[in-house]
């Protein structure tokens, strides 16, 4: 199981986090059903760098809807792989 | 026991045919609260005016510190009698209830005002007393915790006559109703409207007369404490939170950083509950032991415009699942509201590239509680 951590706090939440959020969303119930947590949180205190979003415990600051599928496989898609491995 | 907070409603429905209500209805709140109801002779635009006159001429009068001796008294000498009729042009109801419970009731010409507790009515034995040749009925009474008055004019007496009932619903009838209803519509607002209501079925669509229902439930006041924002010192984090968790009744954070400083000073846990994200705002969250976690400026600027143009029936907000809508319902149930504002300013809100939606909270809390005053709420605002 991977946690994906999305801010939507007033800042974020201008900035894009609903549509983020519904990019995640897609990709996981396409490629990872059940097998990825999606939460939201109200503030990483980096509100000056448009959405964050926090894959375990590393934080993405900036991210944008069109950026959503790379970091998907970039970062969420091997370490639920090395996760698989030692039997879930 | 303190002073109790009087919850008013105003439920009205003109006659068949008719634009105005011919009845009249005048509430003012402040240290005590005062309702003056008229039903003005006949119906229509007439009736509509000396109504209205009668109504702000009572309550501009209590108001203007004059005792309610002499403006009974000035009033019967006023009010015109009809040549054709003999009778005079309206009738009125006064209750005025202190800040200690106690309650007077002056009624002059108008169905007896009905006094309940729980589901039972209560007995009012008023006295007769001759003002300037007019019999006025007062009555002298200690309210309770619960207890609910209902005012109404004969045009509810009167619904289904010479239909559905061959001499209309009549007092008793009404009063059952009401005893029965009472314990299930708990605000006055919902029974006021469900009396209207069915009063306009029994006229079956088409009333016959105006008819109107005041109804004025009595409760311990609702509290309810907003903090919004985190203060501008760092230092002082811990002493508003306390401050915040110690006031009474139902507590609020609005605020992303604000519910981390309040999770981080009181060791719990700040969730956010994704299911309620809107389009309009962010969705709310939840820490344990706070009634309710949103988002803070866009969730209250949104509450705002929920409430600005009027508090939407009870039962419109009551339902509502999102940040804003929730937050709304909170506030049109608290009596007494306390704001904790702080005035920290959060840098990234003042980029050029976000609207200017992120306009300072203290002054959409300013506004808020401009409005909450306007809808009789006792509103504080501290800042920090």
């Amino acid at each position: 199981m991977v946690t994906i951590t999305v801010c939507v706090g007033s800042s974020c939440f201008l900035r894009g986090a609903p549509a983020v959020i519904e990019a995640f969303q897609g990709l996981i119930q396409e490629e990872a059903s059940g097998r990825v947590e999606l939460k939201g949180c109200f503030c990483m205190e980096k509100c000056g760098n448009g959405v964050s979003v926090m894959i375990e415990d590393r934080v993405f600051p900036d991210v944008r809807a069109e950026d959503v599928e790379r970091v998907f496989r970039a970062h969420v898609l091997p370490v639920l792989e090395e996760k698989g491995g030692c039997g879930r | 026991m303190g002073q109790l907070r009087a919850e008013v409603a105003v439920a009205q429905l003109p006659k068949h045919g008719e634009e105005l209500c011919g009845d009249c209805v005048q509430v003012v709140q402040d240290s005590s609260t005062l309702v003056v109801l008229s039903d003005g002779l006949g119906s229509g635009v007439k009736a509509h005016i000396l109504s209205s006159m009668t109504c702000k001429m009572i309550s501009t009068m209590l108001r203007g510190g004059l005792e309610l001796d002499d403006v009974i008294d000035s009033l019967s000498k006023t009010l015109p009698v009809c040549e054709v009729r003999h009778l005079a042009y309206s009738t009125f109801s006064i209750l005025r209830i202190m800040p200690d419970n106690s309650a007077y009731l002056a009624e002059f010409d108008n169905p007896a005002v009905f006094l309940g507790r729980g589901s039972e009515l209560l007995p009012l034995r008023p006295e007769s007393r001759e003002y300037g040749g007019k019999i006025v009925k007062e009555s002298r009474f200690t309210l309770e915790d619960g207890d609910w008055l209902v005012m109404i004019s004969d045009g509810i007496l009167h619904a289904g006559i010479g239909g559905v009932w061959n001499l209309g619903w009549g007092w008793d009838r009404v009063g059952d109703y009401l005893r029965r209803l009472s314990p299930y519509e708990e605000d006055a607002e919902s029974l006021a409207r469900e009396l209207v209501e069915t009063t306009r079925k029994l006229y079956a669509g088409k009333p016959g007369d105006d008819a109107t229902a005041v109804v004025v439930r009595l409760r311990v006041p609702r509290r309810l404490t907003v903090l919004a924002g985190p203060p501008r010192r760092k230092s002082d984090d811990a002493r508003v939170v306390r401050s915040f968790m110690e006031g009474p009744g139902k507590k609020v954070v609005c605020g992303g950083t604000t519910s981390l400083m309040v999770g981080r000073e009181l060791g719990r846990k700040v969730e956010v509950e994704l299911g309620s994200l809107r389009d309009s705002a962010p969705p709310t969250g939840r820490i344990e032991g706070i009634d309710l976690v949103t988002e803070g400026i866009l969730t209250l600027t949104r509450a705002l415009e929920t409430i600005r143009d009027g508090i939407p029936p009870r039962h419109r907000l009551r339902y509502r699942t999102d940040g804003p809508g929730r937050l709304a319902h909170c506030l049109a149930e608290a009596d007494e509201i306390r704001f904790i504002v702080g005035r920290a300013i959060n840098p990234a809100h003042q980029s050029p590239d976000l609207p200017s939606e992120l306009a300072l909270k203290s002054k959409v809390v300013e506004d808020l509680a401009r409005v909450l005053r306007g809808h009789g709420k006792e509103v504080t605002v501290d800042t920090y």
